[in-house]
């Protein structure tokens, strides 16, 4: 099922959560929300999912206004940031919660409940665990239940807030695999909230990136990441340098050269500290002239190559520089 | 590697146990100190309270809270508490479930309403409603015309009593519901349930031990509710006594005996919901 958000303004008091905001998301598509806090993301998907009603503008669900629907009549799979599951229930009662709810008319029999959250468990590689109360669980365990929970009424849209923000790195990448995978074989639009832009770039088939209110762009992970539309989106999806007030470029675009090799038009950078762990180096400089500090990120052959060490003056070239309209601030 | 070993086979430094105590001196002292006002003012008394009770022996103590006035207040004492405790629990989770989980304007004027009558001497409290409903009050005339007797009758009493012991409920539950938030109901809200169904499966399961110890303490207070009750009464024997009042009449009497035995049924029952507190404060 697509969702489709036209023109939604949220204000709460005279904070203003949202600005005009629209946005489509097509059925199979996995869309990632990303901002910093504050940007009106979880208002959003709050909105999308019936649990805050907008100002104005409206939520279509395969082109039909959602907005007279209550939360409960959405259909949607909410996973909420702290999992929020039922503290008094089992694990296996959570994930039948919203099958023993329905009416008798339209509820499947015990067995065919049985059964369901079993495979569900299943699904979530919980299997020994059915009795366990939530208290009694890992993070990362919590939050496959909160998923199989909310896959158990068979939503038409998934809903997820942060799904990975508490957990911890091994853990998270892990689970951020498995969701992409078990998306792609439910075919259901999907729409996850995330601070965290190498998330957003690595899970999704398209980025909405917001900012204050509004969606700054939305495109796939390459368009936003090499096309970004402006300032704003270009540093919140990695790390960068500012040059004369508007042009920026990533530190890995950045050509490091010893000063022998000195080329015209070239910054003068001595080295203030080096990070050579990991598969790139990463170096700390300050400008000569300006005093402006930058980073640069090249890799090991080519710091091997140079031999830097803390204090030497070396060139540094920017390969890829991009200049933006000095408009949104971050 | 070596040095690993050694160190685990290392004679272990025993760990001075007295970092953070007192000298015994203090800790003694203060602990006696303790135990001696809790004596004094807890444990003597209501040793006493039996002591007396039982001073002519268990036929006079028997035929004491036998008597047919003993055993209409009981009577009385059960009924009020009876209705006003399943009042109180209603307003109090319903106020509770609005304080908790809503913001709209007012709520700090409820929030202070509620604890009205924490605040106020019971005495004012059945003041309040001699004033309102008694024979000189407001609705007084309109009361008598129509023979409903409210002040000096039953209505008045669990009026007071109900009004008293308001706070209970709602006090034990606003906290506990605060810390709980609503993502829970939430949950339950996408995944389909309606509002009763969210109440009575999520958030009625996840307040039942502070609701519990809110109805343990109601019902105590209800019980025995002094005060408030004397005023709007009359004290007509057999027929507007609880059971404290009439604790009061049987003393007033010169009737010890009969006093204490009444005490220590009241008696009995602080220990059972000191008992049920306990319990109920480690369950949660």
């Amino acid at each position: 099922m697509s969702i489709e958000v036209l023109n939604i303004r949220k204000q709460f008091g005279t904070y203003e959560a949202l600005r005009d905001v629209s946005l489509k998301i097509e059925t199979g598509e996995l869309v990632a929300l990303l901002g910093p806090s504050g940007s009106g993301k979880t208002t959003l998907l709050r909105i999308i999912a019936g649990l805050e009603l907008p100002d104005s503008g409206t939520v279509l669900m395969n082109g039909e206004d959602a907005t007279k629907f209550t939360a409960r009549d959405r259909h949607v799979g909410f996973v909420f940031q702290h999992y929020a599951l039922f503290r008094h229930l089992t694990v296996f009662e959570n994930i039948a919660f919203g099958l023993r709810l329905r009416p008798k008319s339209t509820r499947p029999p015990e067995k065919e409940i049985r059964d369901r959250v079993r495979k569900l468990i299943d699904l979530i590689q919980l299997g020994w665990l059915g009795d366990r109360y939530p208290n009694q669980l890992s993070g990362g365990q919590r939050q496959r239940v909160a998923l199989a929970r909310a896959l158990a009424v068979e939503p038409r849209v998934l809903l997820l807030d942060e799904p990975f923000g508490a957990l911890d790195a091994r853990v998270r990448k892990e689970l951020r695999r498995w969701l992409r995978r078990l998306h792609d074989e439910l075919h259901i639009a999907s729409v996850f909230v995330t601070h965290d832009q190498e998330e957003a770039l690595e899970v999704s088939d398209r980025v909405a990136i917001m900012n204050q209110g509004k969606i700054e762009q939305s495109g796939t992970p390459a368009e936003v990441y090499d096309n970004p539309a402006n300032a704003f989106v270009y540093q919140f999806l990695g790390d960068v340098n500012l040059f004369h007030g508007r042009a920026y470029v990533r530190p890995s675009e950045l050509d490091l050269a010893r000063l022998p090799e000195f080329s015209e038009g070239a910054i003068v950078a001595s080295v203030r500290f080096i990070a050579a762990a990991g598969p790139t180096v990463r170096v700390e400089l300050q400008r000569e002239d300006t005093g402006v500090s930058l980073d640069a990120e090249i890799t090991r052959d080519r710091f091997r190559e140079l031999a830097l060490a803390v204090g030497d003056k070396v060139s540094v070239t920017p390969r890829n520089l991009r200049v933006f309209d000095p408009s949104p601030e971050v | 590697m070596a040095t690993a070993l050694a160190s685990v086979d290392a004679p272990a430094v025993p760990m001075p146990r007295t970092i953070h105590t007192d000298p015994p001196l203090v800790r003694w002292s203060l602990t006696i100190l303790a135990l001696a006002a809790m004596g004094l003012f807890v444990v003597l008394p209501l040793v006493a309270v039996f002591v007396q009770a039982f001073e002519k022996g268990w036929q006079a103590y028997l035929t004491a809270v036998t008597q047919p006035d003993t055993i209409a207040a009981i009577k009385l004492s059960m009924l009020t508490a009876g209705i006003a405790v399943p009042l109180n629990l209603v307003f109090g989770v319903a106020a509770a479930w609005a304080i908790a989980k809503f913001n709209f304007t007012g709520k700090n004027v409820l929030v202070t309403l509620i604890d009205i009558p924490f605040g106020v001497s019971p005495v004012i409290s059945g003041l309040i409603f001699v004033l309102v409903f008694g024979t000189q009050g407001w609705f007084g005339p309109w009361l008598n015309a129509h023979d409903i007797r409210v002040i000096f009758a039953v209505p008045g009493i669990i009026l007071a009593t109900t009004f008293v012991t308001f706070p209970f409920v709602a006090r034990e539950l606003i906290p506990l519901m605060e810390s709980q938030g609503s993502e829970e109901e939430e949950a339950a809200l996408v995944l389909g349930a309606s509002g009763w169904q969210m109440f009575f499966r999520i958030t009625l399961p996840n307040i039942k031990w502070g609701l519990l110890y809110g109805v343990v303490l109601c019902t105590a207070r209800s019980l025995g509710e002094f005060g408030a009750v004397s005023v709007v009464s009359g004290h007509i024997r057999g027929q507007t006594n609880t059971l404290p009042l009439h604790v009061e009449i049987l003393y007033n009497d010169y009737n010890y005996a009969g006093a204490f035995a009444v005490a220590s049924l009241l008696s009995v029952i602080a220990v059972i919901t000191l008992a049920l507190k306990k319990f109920l404060a480690e369950a949660e």
